[in-house]
């Protein structure tokens, strides 16, 4: 852990109803860390934050906020688009709505790829096979559309184009929760073998802590917009907190059969919190 | 006697047989599941016994009664199935409020008390009272999951099917909607039938618990098998 590419310094976001992210605070050097929370938990505004896509009314507003050397804060629009599917990209929940429906697979790559670089055609086209190949699917898929893809394709699709630039920093938000148990470890390792290889950090969001626990070096928890606990990942069998110990065990199986799961006590985690 | 019995059930979309000949019981007070792929059919046994799909052909009994295709359930049969849908988001009316929502039920079958029972079956499914003034919209998507169970308790059913009841909910949400049904269960001697394609929560929930492929009940596993995880590999293999 040398460099930070990502330092995150009090971020708050704030919507007129409410504050939905407050004061939080961590950094990402070359590794992978986990941002974990149930819905509403304000992880996916962190991200969004991250790559300038909080829509107005929402107000973003922090100390720090600096990504690979740019400060977010004060960054151009044009500056924004050099950063964003370039250096910095992001791969979302749902294949089915975030890909194009009208632009089969070789071309929503080859946007990707013209927006950010110069080159000619036969050597995008190459880069265009390298990547496909790199996620696991054949060079056939590249002249299928978004509906002729099953769930797991798509998400392979959707890395594809998210590393097709070689970003120095991924963020996944949820990019398992639309597939089914027995794909969600395929992707997970992909993305894992994928980061190893370009030497590329990743954010991974998720509300499944056990799942992501195994593929992560860091795991950052947060519940209500505030980061409540931030530790090694393999430390989690021996978290203190009660909110991560709850996300630890609360995952059904065999052995709990005839057992209660534990679950959160929200009236006092609401008053130990604060 | 078994609960629920069915044998050669068949139901076919167009020139698609969604479920080919399957065949299985219920036992009273169990928690039965059916796994599978998406598309094996086990979404639409469920809409068959609830009474939804009324095209099929075979034999079933439900409570002792022989159903007949094509024929609407009547009388006691319609109080004691009620069903659970995947999706919290689009199973309650959003132009309803919460109360309006559990009392139909209730109106339907013409109780009286209507508010006073609401409001225990709110309590019941850990929700404030308030809950019922408010819309679908206002609630979190656990909450909306809860107002559903509450709706197919409120008649007291005997066979409760469960159609995916946690994949839309969050981890920490889904052992709450768990526990919940587990206490139910064991407060009112309900029989679940359960889908889901999590082989975790299957092997928390279920007594016994059938692998679905192609239509087709392929194998029964007990306890014993699941503990050892048999029906995790049951679907790696069918994949092959």
């Amino acid at each position: 852990m040398t460099e930070q590419r990502i330092t995150v310094d009090g971020l708050s976001i704030d919507y007129p109803a409410a504050r939905v992210v407050n004061n939080v605070s961590f950094t990402l050097g070359n590794e992978r860390l986990a941002l974990v929370g149930e819905s509403g938990s304000g992880k996916s505004m962190t991200a969004r934050a991250l790559m300038g896509l909080v829509r107005q009314p929402g107000r973003v507003s922090a100390n720090q906020l600096n990504v690979l050397g740019h400060d977010l804060t004060t960054l151009s629009p044009r500056g924004w688009r050099q950063l964003r599917g370039n250096e910095m990209a992001m791969v979302l929940q749902d294949p089915r709505y975030a890909l194009n429906p009208v632009k089969n697979v070789q071309a929503q790559l080859d946007e990707a790829l013209t927006l950010h670089q110069t080159l000619p055609r036969r050597e995008r086209l190459d880069r265009i096979r390298a990547v496909i190949n790199a996620v696991g699917l054949t060079d056939a898929v590249l002249r299928r559309y978004p509906g002729e893809l099953s769930g797991g394709m798509g998400q392979r699709v959707m890395i594809a184009i998210a590393l097709i630039n070689n970003p120095r920093v991924l963020i996944a938000d949820e990019p398992t929760s639309a597939l089914d148990a027995r794909l969600r470890n395929q992707i997970l390792e992909l993305l894992v073998e994928q980061c190893e290889q370009r030497q590329m950090a990743m954010l991974l969001i998720s509300h499944d802590l056990p799942l992501v626990a195994q593929h992560c070096d860091r795991v950052l928890v947060m519940y209500r917009g505030e980061k409540v606990d931030e530790m090694a990942a393999n430390q989690l069998p021996h978290a203190t907190h009660p909110y991560t110990r709850t996300l630890w065990t609360c995952r059904p199986g065999a052995d709990t059969y005839g057992q209660m799961l534990p679950t959160l006590d929200r009236a006092e985690m609401n008053n130990g919190a604060r | 006697m078994a609960l629920v019995n069915v044998n050669q059930l068949q139901v076919r979309f167009g020139d698609k047989p969604a479920v080919a000949g399957a065949a299985f019981t219920l036992e009273e007070g169990e928690t039965f599941s059916l796994i599978g792929e998406s598309g094996c059919g086990k979404s639409t046994i469920l809409r068959v016994l609830a009474g939804l799909q009324r095209e099929w052909h075979g034999d079933i009994s439900l409570l002792g009664q022989s159903l007949v295709p094509g024929a609407r359930f009547t009388g006691a049969l319609r109080r004691n199935v009620q069903m659970v849908f995947q999706d919290p988001w689009a199973s309650l009316h959003p132009n309803h409020t919460i109360l309006r929502t559990l009392a139909e039920p209730l109106n339907i079958h013409g109780e009286t008390g209507v508010a006073e029972k609401v409001a225990v079956a709110l309590q019941e499914v850990g929700l404030a009272a308030d809950a019922g003034k408010r819309y679908p919209h206002q609630l979190s998507g656990g909450q909306r999951q809860r107002v559903a169970i509450a709706r197919a308790l409120l008649l007291r059913p005997r066979l409760l099917l469960l159609d995916e009841p946690t994949s839309a909910l969050d981890m920490s949400v889904q052992a709450e909607i768990l526990n919940l049904l587990n206490r139910l269960k064991q407060q009112h001697g309900m029989t679940y039938l359960l889908v889901s394609h999590d082989a975790d929560v299957i092997a928390h929930m279920s007594d016994r618990a059938a692998f679905m492929a192609n239509g087709v009940i392929q194998r029964v596993f007990d306890r014993d098998a699941m503990v050892k995880g048999e029906h995790r590999m049951a679907e790696v293999n069918a994949k092959r």
